[in-house]
């Protein structure tokens, strides 16, 4: 028969200042877990959702970002020429000639960063479904107006709805913002391609064209980087933007060495109590015994105590991670293209349930040789011990 | 100092106990001193930029804007030649090695400048004259020709990313300088870049160096006074500015640091005071007659702190020794690409021998105070 769980409980409660000082520590290292996994998952979101299944985006061959990429005109027009492409119900070409470029704006925070501005054609908001303009209007051709995505207006100064920066010798007005489900678009300021390709002086950066399907786009993948006319690599938007997501992944990696290491350092501390808890009570471990509870029963019992510790903490450190840092608008670099990406953490359930997880392990970890110490123990000396 | 013995023996006397805590401070002041090391190795730059007077002249709108190159003939002209020296075209070039892993930073530059510029980085008389003489030459610091085990003569390739061209360099010879982040670099000419660019004359920065430090803010003055209605309108900052600005990309790094390193702190003094108090409530009766037989309450008071300052500062050295060994002495980093080198500052120590002592000294008070405070009576009659 297995001790009863109530009699954990109540041990914990009665040890409570020794109890809470060990939830605290594991409170503590399940914040800083969902922290660093929060902001992780943030910029993931961010990057990795700009992609769509049905998009795809061709780009100068051994490029990794449109603002590196150059695609000149004649590349343009021979893929207009391809004749399987998309047209929409007008029986225009789902097509979009994009040009990304940046410029240096005060963040609002202070310092300055690189905002991205995208110059599109006519099709581009048919290409983002997700796409939609929250306050002002879409921007006009040949007029030098843009519109901003609401990351971006979160994050710089100075571009607001009749805002007028400056940028590349010419005075833009912006005439509207526009969000677009927490996407890396929502960074950017969008204008007319012609007008961001006559002031900065480039060709094109990259050309996004929608598939009918999935199978389709990986068609049209083969077909462009295959065909040596074009001279173009071809790939799914969704891998693009995938390959972008290095800081994301970084700092995921980053944050699950910081668990584990501090995640050791809090089992050192949880064992340690449970050590004490053992020592204060072997005449109580001893009496059980004589009352017939197995050795397995008290070591089970004495684990189960100190994943109850690790629990109480991890779920209180995920509840606190979410609180404190739950839709937290930030920012940081884009570290293919060195534009500013605006993003949110993202304190998600799995996130909490993973935090609540890995304390549960730390307690039961740093619960296990204690709890094999009460196990073994002889019952005639226990009891005479003091 | 005599009681030395003592406090030694009370730290044994609950051996497991004491073993646990130290490894939970030494793992926790490991994390401190790791992500202090990151925060310093990627703030390195801003150090060594702040000891040249150099002056950086960027386009207004950031590094993605390129400048004209007319305006060299402005910046070697004589208003600036009057305060600034050794103009300097400077590109980076941002291409790989073989694999996109391999993404040492390449310089394109003028070598007759870039010479007396950088005069930090030692190279021989033989490497300066053909790195003037080859148009294809390239110079490399040791670090980075013992990554990759190049040997000088020899050709690579690199793979340009950010500019459309692929430069065939000839290494022509190596450098060494004092810091070794500085030995991961390489240069090579900006005028064989502009030709593989078909002479588009693209200048992303121009560096120069001041006379002296109050030619910096007239230099500043002058150069933004001048293009300002220019179609490449500048911003001209000092090189410790450029590498701040990258910092400030990034995003709060610093604060994030400093977060991690408090919650670090903290977690070791929850720890520490737990053992502590643990110790301390085993300790009542014998604290008690220790107090009959004459020791003042001070004395306990200072016996007890003296005993958790031991254990966290041998945590301290355990972590310190480690860190030092592995980063220091192995020189492993965590990540090759983002860290060439990563190296524990003696800042960084400072920091983590003081977080020890805060620990040993906060997380013994409370139990400490309780105990010397006590009356001996009652410490006496309680069971423990």
């Amino acid at each position: 028969m297995p001790v009863p769980l109530k009699y954990n409980l109540r041990n914990l409660r009665v040890r409570w200042v020794t109890s809470l000082l060990t939830i605290l520590g594991i409170v503590l290292v399940t914040v800083v877990f969902v922290m660093m996994f929060a902001m992780g998952l943030g910029i993931e979101r961010s990057l990795v959702g700009s992609g769509d299944p049905l998009n795809l985006i061709a780009l100068r061959v051994g490029t990794t970002a449109e603002s590196q990429s150059v695609v000149t005109k004649e590349q343009y027009e021979d893929l207009l020429g391809i004749p399987s492409l998309q047209r929409d119900a007008k029986g225009e070409l789902l097509v979009s000639p994009e040009l990304v470029v940046g410029a240096n704006v005060v963040k609002k925070d202070g310092g300055k960063a690189n905002v991205a501005i995208r110059g599109v054609g006519p099709q581009a908001a048919a290409l983002r479904t997700d796409l939609k303009l929250i306050e002002g209007r879409w921007f006009k051709p040949a007029l030098g107006e843009l519109i901003v995505g609401v990351g971006a207006d979160r994050r710089f100064q100075g571009l607001r709805i009749g805002d007028h920066p400056r940028f590349r010798g010419r005075e833009w007005t912006i005439v509207g913002r526009f969000e677009s489900g927490g996407q890396a678009y929502e960074s950017e300021l969008w204008g007319d391609i012609g007008d961001i390709k006559a002031q900065f002086k480039r060709d094109f950066s990259a050309v996004l064209i929608r598939c009918a399907s999935e199978e389709k786009l990986r068609n049209l993948c083969t077909l462009i980087r295959n065909d040596k006319q074009y001279k173009l690599e071809a790939k799914p938007t969704i891998d693009y933007y995938r390959d972008q997501n290095i800081g994301g992944q970084m700092i995921k990696s980053f944050g699950v060495v910081l668990a584990v290491v501090l995640g050791i350092g809090a089992v050192f501390g949880a064992a340690n109590t449970m050590y004490a808890a053992v020592a204060s009570r072997t005449r109580e471990i001893a009496t059980m015994r004589v009352l017939g509870f197995t050795r397995a029963a008290i070591w089970f019992s004495f684990v189960m105590e100190a994943a109850f510790l690790g629990m109480i903490g991890g779920a209180l450190g995920s509840g606190v991670g979410y609180l404190l840092f739950n839709n937290m608008a930030t920012g940081t670099v884009n570290w293919v293209s060195f534009s500013e990406l605006a993003f949110q953490f993202r304190v998600t359930p799995t996130l909490m349930a993973a935090g609540t997880l890995l304390a549960t392990l730390m307690g039961i970890v740093g619960g296990y040789f204690p709890a094999y110490r009460a196990s073994r123990m002889t019952i005639a000396r226990a009891l005479r011990g003091l | 100092m005599k009681f030395l013995p003592l406090i030694w023996r009370n730290a044994l006397r609950n051996r497991l106990r004491t073993i646990l805590t130290l490894a939970g401070i030494a793992f926790l002041l490991f994390v401190l001193i790791f992500v202090m090391t990151g925060l310093s190795e990627i703030q390195a730059w801003e150090g060594v930029a702040a000891t040249h007077r150099r002056v950086v002249v960027q386009h207004a709108e950031g590094l993605t804007a390129e400048l004209g190159i007319e305006l060299e003939n402005f910046l070697k002209g004589d208003i600036i030649s009057r305060h600034a020296e050794y103009v300097c075209k400077f590109n980076w070039f941002g291409g790989y090695y073989q694999d996109p892993k391999n993404w040492p930073p390449e310089f394109a530059v003028d070598p007759p400048a870039m010479k007396p510029l950088f005069d930090e980085l030692k190279f021989s008389d033989d490497t300066y004259r053909k790195f003037c003489e080859t148009k294809t030459a390239a110079i490399c610091g040791i670090a980075l020709m013992k990554k990759y085990n190049w040997k000088v003569g020899q050709r690579i390739t690199l793979i340009g990313t950010f500019y459309p061209c692929n430069p065939e360099l000839d290494i022509v010879g190596e450098f060494t300088t004092k810091d070794p982040r500085q030995e991961e670099q390489m240069f090579f000419r900006w005028d064989y870049l502009d030709e593989l660019l078909q002479n588009k004359k693209i200048v992303s920065t121009y560096w120069m160096k001041a006379r002296s430090d109050e030619d910096i803010p007239r230099l500043k003055e002058l150069i933004d006074a001048h293009t300002k209605n220019s179609s490449y309108p500048t911003e001209t900052i000092t090189e410790k500015e450029f590498a701040a600005q990258f910092m400030s990309m990034m995003g709060n790094i610093k604060a994030i640091v400093g977060g991690i390193g408090a919650l670090v702190l903290v977690i070791m003094i929850m720890m520490t005071a737990n053992t502590m108090a643990m110790a301390a409530r085993e300790r009542v009766t014998e604290v008690a007659v220790m107090r009959t037989l004459g020791f003042r309450s001070g004395q306990i008071l200072a016996i007890m702190v003296s005993e958790s300052l031991l254990v966290s500062l041998l945590g301290a050295g355990i972590a310190l020794g480690v860190s030092l060994g592995v980063f220091n002495g192995l020189k492993l980093s965590p990540s090759p690409i983002y860290f060439p080198v990563f190296l524990v500052e003696p800042k960084t120590m400072v920091v983590a021998l003081g977080a020890a002592v805060t620990c040993g000294l906060v997380s013994s008070m409370v139990p400490a105070v309780r105990s010397a405070r006590r009356k001996i009576t009652d410490g006496l009659r309680q069971v423990v």
